[in-house]
């Protein structure tokens, strides 16, 4: 007994994440719950900005009744300061959030994964040259940027479902959002180079692009996944306080940021203004954060 | 034809310009057929040997050619690649995850045989098979192989662009003894069968005295003594040879698997 508690090693203890929120430890311990979870709540949200405002008697813009009215049965959020119905907007204003979200992660994903991999690929000065050009825009004061960025583009009105404001917003928040891409990505594709099966391609000599396409790109797809599930959160925030520096989704169209930036000037008579936009752009959050969670846990599993 | 294959001739590696040399002094000739055995401790270069052989490390100073041709300019696509192959030391690290080892081994066969899909995966079969992989198992992605299984899929791998030579690192270290027995009369039967060279490099004097011919001696990046491998292994003339051999637990030498 003696020998073997001697010989025993003792068992490693466990990686501590930066991120100690209850939801990432549950996505540690459950994975695949947390990610069905998030998805689940994320379906409600998407199908909320679909069928709410098809089958809801008011539209997003019209005076539905009187100013600042509680939530009631006739209206589920209550009204706002014009009397429109908060419920109504809340999901419109989702739908034009959502759509931006999805144009931003996917046109920055795409730009800055091309950018990354190209740079890890490349020779030693078009690497510098590219993650040089990445850390500039990193280092600026990223507001700023999309501020004057969105003040350039202020001239292009609706187009398709998006409305005014909407598209000068994505491309100001493309313009620097891809850098964190290429960042990430090249620091991974750099990690999978060294790795023998990279090394085995070459020597097999298969061309660049081969690499790339086959062999780089697949395994570096669950990390960015992960990444644009997280970057889905912080896009939402980016657009959602547009508004309060006067960029982003114009008037009288809703977006959750001026939602909840119109609610604020009466708080405390008429919480509800704010309050339900802000609660359904948490919900939104926490199921985010759960799909990204589960989908690190997997990567930090699969690592060990 | 020369049966001359691979011929290193006063090679330097270093693994950037003005750092010390990893090895140097190296010469050696490998023909066809035959098992020539790399060994030393950790650190002795050779490894970066083996990354030399395989043309992934260019000589600093001197030549290493395959087939009389050195690899230093050689086009991606020159069928002189064929005739070297590696087999890798860590059979985790060495396969895509993301692909099947049917996969894996049709990919190559498409890349130099040009060959449609469909015949690619049959031919991928065949190889699989040859060394010991077949049915449902060649479906799996790596993570759902165990490591001797692995090690033959990266065995296939090479396999499939016919070499004449293959460098095998360390291919046994990562895996149980019962398993690099296995690995090991793999390897043996590989080379009766196709003819082929094999060059090994190991820490482990039992396996190379079990697999290879010849073998050389490195220490410090210079090879210290070489010869045939049996006479070499019973009787060393250099000091360090001699420590190697006297460091080995439970002697006699011979490998039984």
């Amino acid at each position: 007994m003696t020998t073997a508690s001697l010989t025993q090693t003792p068992a490693p203890a466990p990686r501590k994440h930066w991120l100690r929120l209850p939801h990432w430890r549950f996505a540690q311990r459950r994975p695949r719950g947390a990610l069905a979870l998030g998805l689940a709540l994320l379906a409600l949200i998407v199908l909320a900005t679909i069928f709410v405002p098809m089958f809801s008697p008011y539209t997003a813009t019209e005076i539905a009744g009187k100013p600042l009215m509680p939530p009631s049965l006739a209206h589920l959020f209550g009204t706002d300061t014009a009397g429109r119905d908060v419920f109504v907007r809340t999901w419109v204003g989702g739908r034009n959030d959502l759509l931006m979200v999805v144009l931003v992660v996917v046109a920055s994903s795409a730009i800055g994964t091309l950018v990354g991999v190209v740079a890890s690929m490349s020779s030693q000065l078009t690497d510098s040259i590219l993650m040089r050009l990445t850390d500039a825009l990193i280092s600026f004061p990223g507001m700023i940027i999309v501020m004057a960025i969105a003040l350039v583009f202020s001239g292009v009105g609706e187009v398709g479902p998006f409305p005014r404001g909407a598209l000068p917003a994505v491309i100001a928040i493309v313009a620097i959002n891809w850098a964190s891409y290429t960042r990430l990505v090249r620091g991974e594709a750099l990690s999978l180079r060294s790795r023998d099966f990279i090394t085995a391609a070459t020597l097999l000599g298969y061309s660049k692009t081969r690499i790339i396409v086959r062999h780089l790109l697949p395994n570096l797809a669950t990390t960015v996944v992960a990444y644009m599930v997280v970057d889905a959160i912080v896009a939402v925030v980016t657009i959602a306080g547009m508004p309060f520096i006067g960029a982003g989704i114009q008037p009288p169209a809703p977006e959750w940021g001026s939602l909840m930036l119109a609610g604020s000037t009466v708080l405390y008579s008429a919480w509800w203004v704010t309050v339900m936009p802000g609660l359904v752009v948490t919900v939104y959050g926490i199921a985010l954060s759960l799909i990204a969670d589960s989908l690190l846990a997997e990567v930090d599993g699969g690592a060990r | 034809m020369s049966d001359l294959l691979l011929e290193v001739t006063d090679a330097e590696f270093r693994y950037a310009k003005g750092s010390a040399p990893a090895a140097t002094g190296i010469n050696l000739e490998v023909r066809a057929g035959e098992a020539v055995g790399i060994v030393g401790e950790s650190g002795s270069g050779k490894t970066t040997v083996g990354r030399g052989l395989v043309g992934s490390l260019h000589p600093s100073a001197g030549a290493v050619l395959v087939q009389g041709r050195p690899w230093k300019g050689m086009r991606r696509r020159d069928p002189v690649r064929r005739v070297v192959q590696m087999v890798f030391q860590d059979p985790y690290a060495s396969l895509n995850p993301m692909l099947s080892a049917q996969a894996t081994v049709a990919e190559v066969v498409r890349v130099w045989d040009g060959a449609k899909a469909d015949v690619a995966t049959v031919r991928a079969e065949e190889i699989l098979a040859e060394v010991g992989l077949s049915g449902e198992v060649i479906r799996r992605r790596p993570a759902g192989l165990s490591g001797g299984q692995r090690q033959r899929v990266g065995i296939a791998r090479a396999l499939a662009c016919g070499p004449q030579v293959l460098v095998a690192d360390e291919p046994t270290s990562a895996l149980d003894v019962s398993v690099q027995a296995n690995v090991l009369n793999l390897m043996l039967d590989l080379r009766a069968r196709r003819g082929l060279a094999i060059v090994l490099i190991s820490h482990d004097l039992a396996v190379v005295d079990y697999l290879t011919d010849r073998a050389l001696v490195m220490l410090n990046g210079k090879v210290v003594e070489q010869g045939d491998t049996r006479t070499l292994l019973q009787h060393p003339s250099h000091e360090y040879t001699k420590t190697l051999i006297g460091s080995i637990p439970g002697k006699p030498l011979a490998f039984s698997p």
